[in-house]
């Protein structure tokens, strides 16, 4: 067994690695999953708000730091909220909503931008493929369907702002995941292997015609109970995105491109069914298509609660 | 007879008032339907980045306007009050032909035109 999971691991991170191209911005949501999933407990909701917070300012030509200034300075705080309930031993759906408390980027040359608003909204359903009890280990699947239902003609002044700064996607997203999870040590240990692609479907209104480049994640998650309610976590994420296409269906150069993060979380449970965490997000490998403004760091703070219906009855 | 002459004055007074040109024919609030009457550039290739601007300037009649710009790719700054005058610049991922849109509008309508910008590297 454990040759499978290492042979599933390695396929996974080989498969994000195949040749494929990234990007520099995009509308819309940005990812809010820790790489971890919870058991779809049935009659269990789980309900969960997130703030975060992005800071970029270095411009990357390939995978070296380049002195070329554009954007100054780019950064976004975010927060969003999210049901998610157990229907089945075997199903979760769950539900979420962003909002963009700033949006913002400051220009070398003296000009700044800002937008804020409704970002997207998110519809999850993830189903629990394999179960086998005697060796800890779960496989479960996901498909998220981003839905374009926020702000996406916010104006500066006369002008109409970017779509990488507008706070919704303006087009829907297809995000098709596999995850395998493990516990060891007593349960003491748990490690997630997870795989995803995400595809954008092109944005076709009166002013835009575009298409954000698909974009595959990998990571490796390992958390282990530190203390009695204190969980650490350590994740490694690799995120790819194609280059994106204009509206001749040219693919448009200088986006596009290859992240590789490390995310350390904290995690704490208190007052029973309540869970904060902490998480930070640092960018350790780039190879990015020409130059772009790519990611400095990131961090959130999460709150969430459970609430178990079937035992409350 | 002095009525006589009284009614022919009176007619004669309402005739000439009545055929008075009205003062009150021009447009209402001061508008009329809005026209672009010159889109221009300062220059119409620009380098990339963001030392070599554009200078975009919409020239309009109509009264009251307000300007939108906008384009699919590269990035626009407005210049002064009415947004008449824009700066347009482009980074490394907005390469080739932009066309940058001006739409005018008043409560009396609306207009607009479109001017290409060629972004290169150098």
């Amino acid at each position: 067994m454990k040759k499978r999971v290492l042979m599933f691991t390695i396929v996974i991170l080989l498969l994000v690695n195949a040749a494929s191209y990234g990007q520099c911005c995009a509308a819309g949501n940005p990812i809010t999953a820790d790489g971890s999933a919870s058991g779809s407990g049935k009659d269990i909701l789980d309900v969960s708000a997130l703030y975060k917070h992005s800071y970029s300012d270095t411009y990357f030509d390939g995978n070296e730091r380049s002195d070329y200034k554009y954007i100054d300075y780019s950064f976004y705080d975010f927060s969003s909220f999210r049901l998610a309930y157990g229907v089945t031993s075997k199903i979760k759906l769950s539900a979420e909503i962003g909002y963009f408390i700033s949006k913002s980027q400051t220009f070398n040359f003296g000009f700044d931008r800002e937008a804020k608003g409704l970002g997207d909204g998110v519809l999850e359903i993830q189903y629990e493929l394999y179960t086998n009890p005697k060796r800890k280990v779960d496989v479960f699947s996901t498909l998220r369907v981003t839905l374009p239902i926020g702000e996406f003609d916010q104006m500066n002044g006369p002008v109409v702002l970017p779509i990488d700064i507008q706070p919704s996607s303006g087009n829907y997203k297809y995000n098709f995941g596999i995850m395998l999870s493990k516990l060891y040590f007593g349960e003491k240990m748990t490690v997630f292997v997870d795989g995803s692609c995400e595809i954008s479907q092109r944005i076709q209104t009166n002013r835009t015609n575009y298409k954000y480049g698909n974009l595959y994640n990998a990571s490796i998650y390992g958390s282990y109970k530190l203390w009695k309610n204190l969980i650490g976590a350590l994740q490694v994420r690799s995120q790819i995105r194609d280059r994106a296409s204009d509206k001749n269906h040219e693919m448009v150069q200088s986006t596009g491109g290859h992240v590789m993060f490390i995310v350390p979380q904290l995690k704490c449970q208190f007052l029973n069914a309540w869970n904060a965490s902490l998480i930070f997000e640092y960018p350790i490998y780039k190879n990015m298509n020409g130059k772009q403004l790519t990611n400095k760091y990131a961090y959130s703070v999460g709150l969430s609660r459970q609430i178990d219906f079937y035992k409350s009855h | 007879m002095k009525l006589k002459l009284l009614f022919i004055v009176l007619l004669c007074a309402f005739v000439i008032t009545g055929c008075k040109k009205s003062e009150n024919t021009g447009p209402v609030n001061g508008t009329t339907t809005p026209k672009i009457t010159n889109l221009i550039a300062d220059k119409t290739e620009i380098k990339v980045g963001g030392e070599d601007p554009c200078i975009i300037t919409c020239e309009a009649t109509g009264g009251n306007i307000k300007y939108q710009w906008e384009v699919d790719l590269g990035d626009i700054f407005p210049l002064n009050e009415t947004g008449s005058q824009v700066r347009f610049t482009g980074s490394e991922c907005c390469l080739g032909e932009k066309l940058i849109k001006c739409t005018i509008s008043n409560d009396k309508g609306s207009d607009e035109q479109v001017i290409v910008i060629n972004i290169f590297i150098p």
